[in-house]
């Protein structure tokens, strides 16, 4: 179950507009596949900094991250900006809500409609379905 | 199958596949051997926008696989990495019948005139091992049209500063995209020269394949019209019809084999097979012809070591494997206010040669063009200014207004070559099948990072002046340059003292023994390599044809 913290901070590296937020379009469950099927290594170091991010909203006077005000909540982002572990969830998120469908994140390639980008292919965005006999871990899956 | 082969050709990528083609149609039996599978559109276009090899964040498309064929990377800082063929420090093409010419973008560049004699223009820097080819561009002409007439390239007579050329182009000139005109415009303001890239793909039916349909996802893939022309849809089909050739997929070269006296009667080969059974054998030819690349051609040449030749095939002078190259790419993004892209492929679209050379102050120089459609995934990862939150809604306002409005101009830069940016056998490290791997290190010559510094400015003025609002891209820091353009490895030479093969690509010292493939490069241009892979690969099998 992921915790309320992830879901709040992903919802404020990609918030809502007129397009879908981040766990709108499915970018929670895209990174966490991620990270138990154990290709990407930064489960850990983004655990241990959402900790960070909660105890800094407590010292605000906020029970969580997840608690506190959208506003107070970019405030406390800014904290963290600059750290590895931010970062790369930021580029995990980035992925999961600009990739094509199959991926797991960005439901009827949304984001790509919102940037106006055409896939232009004639089986859909995803193209041909994959080879599952190498869309495997180990074979052409890290 | 039979054994009685004239010559085995290892690897069906750019040149093997044209080895294969023109051995067979002079008569010769041929065996091509592939570690890659066979691949199309439909059992491996699958559109993975993070497994590619275009952006190979989570995996890749083709392969090698990723477990069990890891090579070491030493980087700039002198760390040693075990690296997985997706990724950066592996420097990987592609591994599959066609090689990069079932994904590639198809950039179908000739060399220029002086790219060949970048010695005599320039002068020797120091710490570097530059040298002339040993052949001109009057020379490589003639394969370089056979190479854009049989593999088929579309393009025009556009390039004011190109050699002389005695024929056309099979195929009319890829369409402009918005971008294009203000481009142009950008450059005559400047005085700049331009016109339309060639490219391998087909613009119009040819060769009983469809054209081009714009799909938003150009390089990295297979084509869904199979309008991209590689070896794998042409020489390979020619060379299978001879029914001369045959081709072994999931089949690596272990080792070069040699009788006692160290000549080369064949190759050693395993075979995959189904599940995990390897399978050994060895097969004999009387000339066999290494095409694996530039860093798997050196890796087979030192795997093959000798009594009289300890260190490797073709190495007692410890040449083979050193002068890795590939090209710096100096990019600049500019932001106009109009939508300027629109999401079709191939994207290419204009170029020019008017900094090739003649750069004051720089060793050669590089052609800048525009690029291939980007992925919107890739275009967050390269194309973002460096000013731009990654996070928040000004990252994801960015995307929505900006995706259509950013456009690029780069080019590939002629490399200084450096004796110490090199393959060798790892001692320690061995892949799947017991084979010690290739352990990569080295960093770019300082003076190829003059010029790539040149060229970003360059490329930041044409942008400026074509109504960008404004402009970004980071200058590339010093590293090993290999990748996709890999070549140099196996340098063919007059001096049997500083080159590892002929001009024609026989290995120093082994009547029977040749490379063909990007290895060969004393230099590699400054332009994308593969037209001119592709013509040298004409050119050595045809010579291979005569001799046998
Ligand atoms: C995505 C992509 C885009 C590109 N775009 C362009 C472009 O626009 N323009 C351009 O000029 N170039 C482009 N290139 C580069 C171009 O494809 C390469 O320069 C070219 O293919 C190199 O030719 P080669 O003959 O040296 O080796 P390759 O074509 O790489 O062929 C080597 C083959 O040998 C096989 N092999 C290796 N070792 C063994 C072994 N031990 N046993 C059996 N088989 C083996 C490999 O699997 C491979 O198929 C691109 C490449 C890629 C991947
Ligand atoms: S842009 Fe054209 S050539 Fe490139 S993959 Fe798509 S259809 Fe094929």
């Amino acid at each position: 179950m992921p915790s309320a913290t992830f879901l709040a901070l992903l919802d404020r590296i990609i918030p809502v507009d007129e397009w879908p937020s981040a766990t709108t379009s499915g970018v929670d469950r895209f990174i966490l596949a991620l990270w138990q099927s154990g290709a990407d290594g930064s489960a850990g170091s983004a655990a241990a900094g959402l900790e960070e991010l909660d105890k800094l909203a407590s010292h605000a006077g906020y029970a969580s991250f997840a608690d506190a005000p959208e506003i107070t909540q970019d405030t406390l982002l800014e904290q963290v900006a600059a750290t590895v572990w931010f970062r790369q969830l930021c580029e995990l998120a980035a992925e999961g809500y600009y990739a094509n469908p199959g991926n797991g994140a960005n439901p009827d390639a949304i984001s790509w409609h919102m940037i106006g980008y055409k896939h232009g292919l004639p089986e859909g965005p995803d193209g041909p379905p994959a080879n599952r006999s190498e869309a495997r871990m180990g074979k052409l899956w890290a | 199958m039979s054994m009685d082969f004239d010559a085995i050709v290892v690897g069906a990528g750019a040149a093997g596949g044209i080895a294969a083609c023109v051995l067979a149609e002079a008569g010769k039996r041929v065996l091509l051997v592939e570690q890659g599978r066979w691949r199309s559109h439909a059992n491996s276009g699958h559109r993975d926008h993070l497994r590619n090899h275009r952006l190979q964040a989570h995996g890749i498309n083709t392969g090698p696989y990723v477990d069990g064929h890891p090579r070491i990377f030493v980087d700039a800082s002198g760390e040693t990495h075990v690296v997985r063929p997706h990724d950066d420090g592996y420097h990987n093409n592609a591994s599959t019948v066609g090689s990069g010419t079932l994904l590639y973008g198809g950039l179908a560049w000739r060399f220029h005139p002086d790219d060949f004699r970048l010695k005599s223009r320039y002068g020797v820097p120091k710490g570097s091992s530059l040298v002339d080819w040993p052949i001109s561009y009057a020379e490589l002409a003639p394969w370089y049209e056979r190479a854009e007439w049989e593999i088929g390239v579309a393009g025009h007579d556009g390039d004011t500063n190109s050699g002389a050329r005695t024929r056309g182009y099979p195929m009319p000139p890829l369409p402009p995209k918005p971008s294009t005109a203000k481009l142009r415009a950008g450059a005559t303001n400047l005085g700049i020269s331009t016109f339309t890239p060639p490219i391998l793909i087909n613009t119009v039916p040819r060769d009983g394949r469809a054209a081009c349909v714009q799909c938003g996802s150009c390089v990295g893939f297979p084509c869904p019209s199979d309008a991209k022309n590689g070896t794998q849809n042409t020489v390979i089909q020619r060379a299978l019809a001879t029914g001369r050739c045959e081709i072994m997929t999931g089949t690596v070269a272990e080792r070069i084999a040699t009788n006692a006296r160290g000549r080369v009667v064949g190759i050693d080969l395993i075979d995959m097979g189904e599940g995990n059974a390897e399978i050994r054998r060895r097969i004999t030819a009387r000339a066999v012809m290494l095409s694996a690349g530039a860093i798997e051609s050196a890796r087979l040449l030192l795997a093959s070591a000798t009594d009289s030749e300890p260190h490797g095939l073709g190495n007692n002078r410890d040449l083979v494997g050193r002068n890795l190259q590939g090209h710096y790419y100096p990019t600049v993004f500019g932001l106009f206010e109009d939508e300027v892209e629109n999401s079709h492929g191939p994207g290419v679209t204009i170029a020019t040669t008017d900094f090739v050379h003649g750069n004051e102050g720089v060793v050669a120089g590089a052609m800048l063009a525009d690029d291939f459609v980007m992925l919107p995934a890739i275009f967050w990862k390269q194309a973002l200014p460096p000013d731009l939150p990654r996070f928040g809604l000004k990252a994801k306002h960015f995307m929505r207004d900006n995706y259509r409005r950013v456009s690029q101009i780069k080019g590939p830069v002629h490399e200084v070559p450096a004796p110490d940016c090199r393959v060798t056998l790892d001692q320690t490290c061995k892949d799947r099948f017991g084979r010690f791997v290739p352990r990569l290190s080295g960093v770019v010559h300082p003076e190829t990072l003059r010029t790539v510094a040149a060229m970003h400015e360059k490329a930041e003025a044409w942008l400026e002046a074509s109504g960008t609002i404004r402009t970004w891209g980071a200058l590339p820091a010093p590293r090993l340059s290999a990748g996709q353009h890999q070549a140099g490895t196996c340098r063919m030479g007059d001096d049997e003292a500083i080159s590892v093969t002929d001009p024609f690509g026989r290995v120093w010292g082994h009547p029977n023994l040749f490379v063909s493939d990007a290895s060969l490069h004393p230099t590699n241009g400054a332009y994308n390599p593969v037209l001119t892979i592709m013509a040298m690969g004409f050119r050595n099998s045809d010579n291979l044809a005569k001799m046998l």
